[in-house]
């Protein structure tokens, strides 16, 4: 059996330690970034559904700044952002380089995008709901979280399942430019030594992890839809 | 317990301005159950809402129990609101929460302990005959009951006051009724004062002591539900008032599938009694009389807040004067008579 794998995939064989290793730091990577992105976007998501038109702190002028920032950061290539943000990165962790590097661009990457996301998901709280919920003479704050985040979540769920695969993407980019993780891995040998093995079996662990995560997410979303 | 006056509410939408409200002042009394009715986009659903300032009207005053509560800041409002429950259309519960949890919305918010919580949602949904359905979530509810759960959540801080928008507008007949006796239960047990609006005059007709018409922004005409039934003074109203009696029927007997009218001769009349006037034999003396021939189309009673109006669809034959010789008589006899043109055909 094991010969047979060994004719089969002999570099992943070879380098199965660091394959290992490799699956490790990106789980951390996006876990981390996951993490920042999520809260961040929670916030902005929120910030941007309550100043919109009709929300409950109505706010033009903040809504369409933070709304251009989202959209203009979101359109920006990820591989460009990266180099964008390399002095930042180095100023708030030290290095621009490995796990600590790449999680600062991953989660400028991912802030935007899940901020739409968690926008999306919120701004569909049915505004009847709020209506009454004003009629009981329920503060804002209190609205926004026991009326807006309660019924959005299943959509909240679904936004946060999507970002995470999103970032298992992102991660994988960063470490083409020095990152680490499964990206990382699998350009320095499948792809810059033509090691096919290595490129393939990344690949279908990729495809792996982000089917569990999905199925997971879909599992919860449709256990929190009454 | 409710007053507006001279409210104005001017809407600027990309379609234009639209005023909502033009000058209406409405005084709701304590005990009263008030209906606001009017086609849609006549303003009713602003004015309810300038009553909780849900909608904050652009002048005017809004008086709750005397308190003037247009100059309130965020607070004193919410305290406000407290005692002012609310009833919407469309239920607006909590999709994700189960009948209790909706229930118990605004006790948790005010901090009650769980102890009192539980009493007092168990009492409430006993109140509006939901007892079985407590760990149920609104999915899996009719659409009256869902709207039972939502008068127990609007009940729950123990208002005065219940404001209805529609309640009753997305539920059938059946369902509407047993909403009406509901509404009705809890105006005599609780003492609560309802405002509702609506635009069915058959919910009136069934719970409202008191009625105000809206067209355009403005009220043209309110008071006791009875008086407006049988006395309507504007356009408006009597076309809510035809709402009641008119019926397909009418239609039906008159006019041939294909449209033709039916009958060549005489005079197509509505006409309406009220109270003990119906139990008289005005036809047979407006025959006898007035040598006419009447055949009646179309006919029922309804009963309004617990007196009955009758109305009647007659075609009169006759000599010109003789036939308004009897719609004189009629009208003497406090009889409301309507001439109807058959001949446009589009009047029914």
């Amino acid at each position: 059996m094991s010969e047979y794998l060994s004719t089969l995939l002999p570099h992943v064989i070879t380098y199965q330690e660091e394959l290992i290793a490799s699956i490790g730091e990106t789980f951390q990577m996006v876990l981390i970034a996951g993490a920042f992105s999520v809260t961040l976007g929670l916030i902005l998501g929120t910030i941007l559904t309550v100043t919109d038109t009709g929300g409950l702190y109505e706010n033009r002028w903040v809504f369409s700044v933070l709304d251009k920032i989202v959209n203009s950061i979101r359109s920006m290539p990820f591989v460009i952002l990266i180099a964008l943000l390399v002095t930042f990165t180095r100023w708030l962790v030290g290095t621009s380089l490995g796990i600590k590097g790449a999680i600062v661009p991953m989660v400028f990457g991912s802030v935007p995008f899940t901020t739409r996301m968690i926008y999306q998901s919120l701004i569909e709280t049915d505004r009847g709901v709020i209506e009454a919920a004003r009629a009981m003479g329920v503060s804002r704050l209190y609205i926004i979280l026991h009326v807006i985040y309660p019924e959005s979540r299943p959509g909240l769920i679904r936004a946060l399942v999507t970002s995470i695969i999103s970032l298992i993407g992102l991660s994988a980019m960063a470490g083409t430019v020095g990152g680490g993780g499964l990206g990382s891995f699998a350009i320095r040998y499948g792809y810059t030594r033509y090691w096919q093995d290595i490129t393939v079996v990344t690949v279908i662990i990729l495809l792996i992890i982000i089917n569990i995560i999905q199925s997971i997410g879909n599992h919860l979303a449709a256990r929190a839809t009454k | 317990m409710i007053e507006l006056v001279g409210l104005n509410k001017t809407f600027h939408t990309a379609a234009g301005e639209v005023a909502a409200l033009k000058d209406v002042s409405l005084k709701v009394d304590k005990g009263d159950i008030y209906g606001v009715v009017g086609f849609s986009g006549a303003g009713k659903s602003t004015l309810i809402r300038c009553v909780n300032l849900l909608e904050k009207p652009d002048s005017g005053s809004v008086k709750i129990d005397g308190r003037e509560i247009t100059a309130y800041g965020e607070k004193q409002l919410a305290k406000e609101r407290e005692g002012i429950g609310m009833i919407f259309q469309h239920f607006n519960l909590l999709r994700n929460k189960t009948v209790f949890e909706n229930v118990a919305f605004p006790l948790r918010y005010a901090r009650k302990n769980r102890k009192e919580i539980e009493k007092r949602v168990g009492e409430l949904l006993e109140l509006v005959d939901l007892s079985d359905k407590t760990s149920a979530y609104p999915s899996q509810l009719s659409g009256g009951q869902k709207q039972r759960v939502a008068i127990a959540r609007a009940l729950a801080m123990d208002p005065k006051i219940l404001l209805s928008d529609e309640a009753t507008s997305a539920l059938d007949p059946q369902t509407t009724e047993s909403i009406l006796q509901l509404l009705k239960k809890l105006n005599e047990q609780l003492g609560l004062t309802i405002l509702l609006i609506t635009h069915e005059m058959d919910v009136v007709r069934r719970v409202c002591n008191k009625v105000a018409v809206m067209e355009k922004g403005s009220i043209v005409e309110s008071g006791d539900t009875f008086r407006l039934f049988t006395q309507p003074q504007s356009d408006i109203t009597r076309r809510f008032v035809d709402s009641l009696f008119r019926s397909e029927a009418v239609g039906e007997v008159l006019y041939e599938p294909d449209g033709a009218p039916r009958f060549q001769q005489g005079r197509l009349f509505h006409l309406l009694f009220v109270g003990d006037r119906a139990t008289d034999p005005h036809i047979a003396r407006a025959i006898r009389d007035y040598r006419t021939d009447i055949s009646i189309i179309f006919g029922n009673i309804e009963m309004v807040q617990g007196k009955p109006i009758g109305s009647l669809y007659v075609l009169i034959d006759g000599q010109e004067a003789d036939i308004d010789g009897a719609i004189e008589y009629f009208r003497r006899e406090g009889i409301r008579a309507t001439e109807i043109d058959t001949r446009g055909g589009d009047d029914l």
